[in-house]
């Protein structure tokens, strides 16, 4: 009987059993850092008026979140196919009637997952840091105003203003675009974990090629210009720009959280940029990993 | 076809697969850039001359979420050349600050208090300079807060925040009311509320007979 090209149910259960397996690598445990630099940011961040204090502390958690999201997910998908073959999983797995492709989503659903409820679980500690904060400042800006006999309309004027640089719902977009770019860096580094010949590799290349991947617009503007436009930086450019994913389209974050208007035409499109991404690299990933001997 | 992809060395074949990958996605991706852009989601690069005065770890900080959190570090530096009276650092700094935020309202308005005030009052209290030099200086940084408050109005065209610090610096420093008057007057374009309970004054000043300030 012909089985078919992907079965859901296979996925499912080599996903579910990935988020165990992160689980019992204690991987939930970098939340406590983000923690700890929500605490830090309240106390390093230079003092200033409640709104700029409130502006302030939401792009440190949420350039927080960001950071922590693709740096975690780059360690985490490294680990995984390594480790399975360091432990004899990838063996017993591939004894029984699962497609390397099946594996391999798998475990690319499996540590998107967790880095969705990782995500969630930052997204709703960040928010409720500053939706407290906010309502403490709301308070002590009222009665301030109050006490100093300023009219009603432009107390509710200044009030407004304030909570406009509190917390908001469209913050969960921010959280969400980081996800996106979370997604295409565990792409990126499952393709390089097929080949690698250890998990530390993987690592470096992968955080290398994010960093090429964020800065070569900006160096290759800046190198254009400093070499009056020469055709060779412009060809190494060129070749960058085609070979490495441009991380930066997925920094809309920061845009978001300085309280820029998004629209949903926008976010469907580097949604769909990110999809495209994760679909191209998993094709690769299988490409290589289909003949590999383990 | 099977054997096409699966005969030769497989790298060749995941290379044709990422170039084509690239050139399909590249002008989808610039034309994404460019309405990003056009939402201030995305910034612009910044320009060749900020570029070089940042160092690396600036330069690194506009990588991956840490563009915020840079500028706000530099802003603690700000306070320490203002608190050393280093105005030409501060104004440095401030340049960054601006590249990695332009369209953060605050620093504009720092930037151009910091500049058109703060230095300025420096200036006539500096004892190393005679008169003179200290009155050139003195404009000088007075322009140097107007062109920084104009460049804020360029980059945020609504702003009456800064057009208030740059009425502020035509009238206190520079004396000129009628530069001033005119940009209240675009303030009170903006925000007329602002202004009812002196529109009587506000009319005078804009018709010439009053050259106080508002």
């Amino acid at each position: 009987m012909n089985r078919p090209l992907l079965s859901p149910a296979t996925v499912w259960v080599i996903g579910r059993a990935t988020v165990t397996q992160l689980i019992r690598m204690k991987a939930f445990y970098f939340i406590v850092g983000f923690l700890l630099l929500i605490v830090c940011s309240r106390a390093i961040l230079p003092p200033s008026s409640p709104a700029a204090d409130l502006m302030n502390l939401r792009k440190a958690v949420f350039g927080g979140i960001d950071v922590f999201a693709w740096l975690f997910t780059i360690i985490a998908t490294a680990l995984l196919i390594p480790k399975d073959i360091e432990d004899r999983t990838l063996y017993t797995i591939l004894a029984k009637p699962v497609r390397r492709g099946e594996y391999l989503l798998g475990k690319l659903f499996g540590v998107l997952s967790f880095i969705a409820m990782s995500l969630v679980i930052m997204f709703f500690v960040a928010s409720a840091v500053i939706a407290l904060l906010e309502g403490q400042y709301v308070a002590e800006e009222t009665a301030l105003m109050q006490e100093r006999g300023i009219s009603a309309e432009e107390i509710s004027s200044q009030l407004e203003f304030l909570k406009s640089q509190g917390f908001r719902w469209t913050l969960a977009l921010a959280a969400f675009v980081s996800f996106l770019k979370a997604s295409v860096v565990a792409a990126v580094t499952m393709f390089l974990s097929t080949f690698a010949t250890s998990s530390l590799f993987s690592i470096i290349v992968s955080v290398v090629l994010f960093l090429i991947g964020h800065a070569h617009s900006l160096v290759s503007s800046y190198y254009a210009y400093q070499t009056e436009d020469s055709p060779f930086v412009a060809s190494i450019s060129g070749i960058m720009k085609i070979l490495i994913p441009d991380y930066r389209i997925f920094s809309s974050s920061e845009g978001i959280v300085a309280g820029e208007t998004v629209t949903g035409a926008l976010m469907l499109q580097t949604g769909a940029l990110a999809g495209g991404y994760v679909f191209v690299f998993y094709l690769l990933s299988l490409f290589v990993f289909v003949d590999k001997e383990c | 076809m099977k054997t096409i992809f699966f005969s030769g060395p497989r790298w060749i074949w995941v290379l044709v697969f990422a170039v084509a990958f690239g050139f399909a996605r590249a002008p989808l991706e610039n034309r994404l850039t460019e309405r990003l852009q056009g939402a201030h989601l995305l910034p612009a690069l910044p320009e060749q001359q900020v570029m070089d005065q940042m160092r690396q770890s600036v330069l690194l900080g506009t990588l991956g979420g840490l563009r915020s959190l840079i500028s706000t570090f530099l802003g603690l530096k700000v306070y320490n050349h203002f608190a050393d009276r280093e105005w030409e650092e501060l104004l440095e700094t401030y340049e960054i600050i601006l590249a990695l935020e332009p369209r953060e309202e605050a620093h504009w308005d720092m930037a151009s208090w910091h500049l058109g005030y703060n230095a300025t009052a420096d200036m006539s209290k500096n004892p190393f300079l005679n008169e003179f030099e200290a009155e050139q200086r003195r404009i000088e940084f007075a322009w140097q807060g107007i062109r920084l408050a104009e460049r804020g109005i360029e980059a945020l065209p609504e702003s009456v925040k800064i057009r208030r610090r740059l009425a502020g610096i035509y009238e206190s420093r520079l004396k000129d009311n009628c530069a001033a008057a005119d940009i209240w007057g675009e303030i009170a374009i903006r925000r007329p509320a602002l202004f009812a309970p002196f529109s009587c004054l506000f009319s005078g000043a804009m018709s010439g007979e009053r050259t106080g300030s508002l």
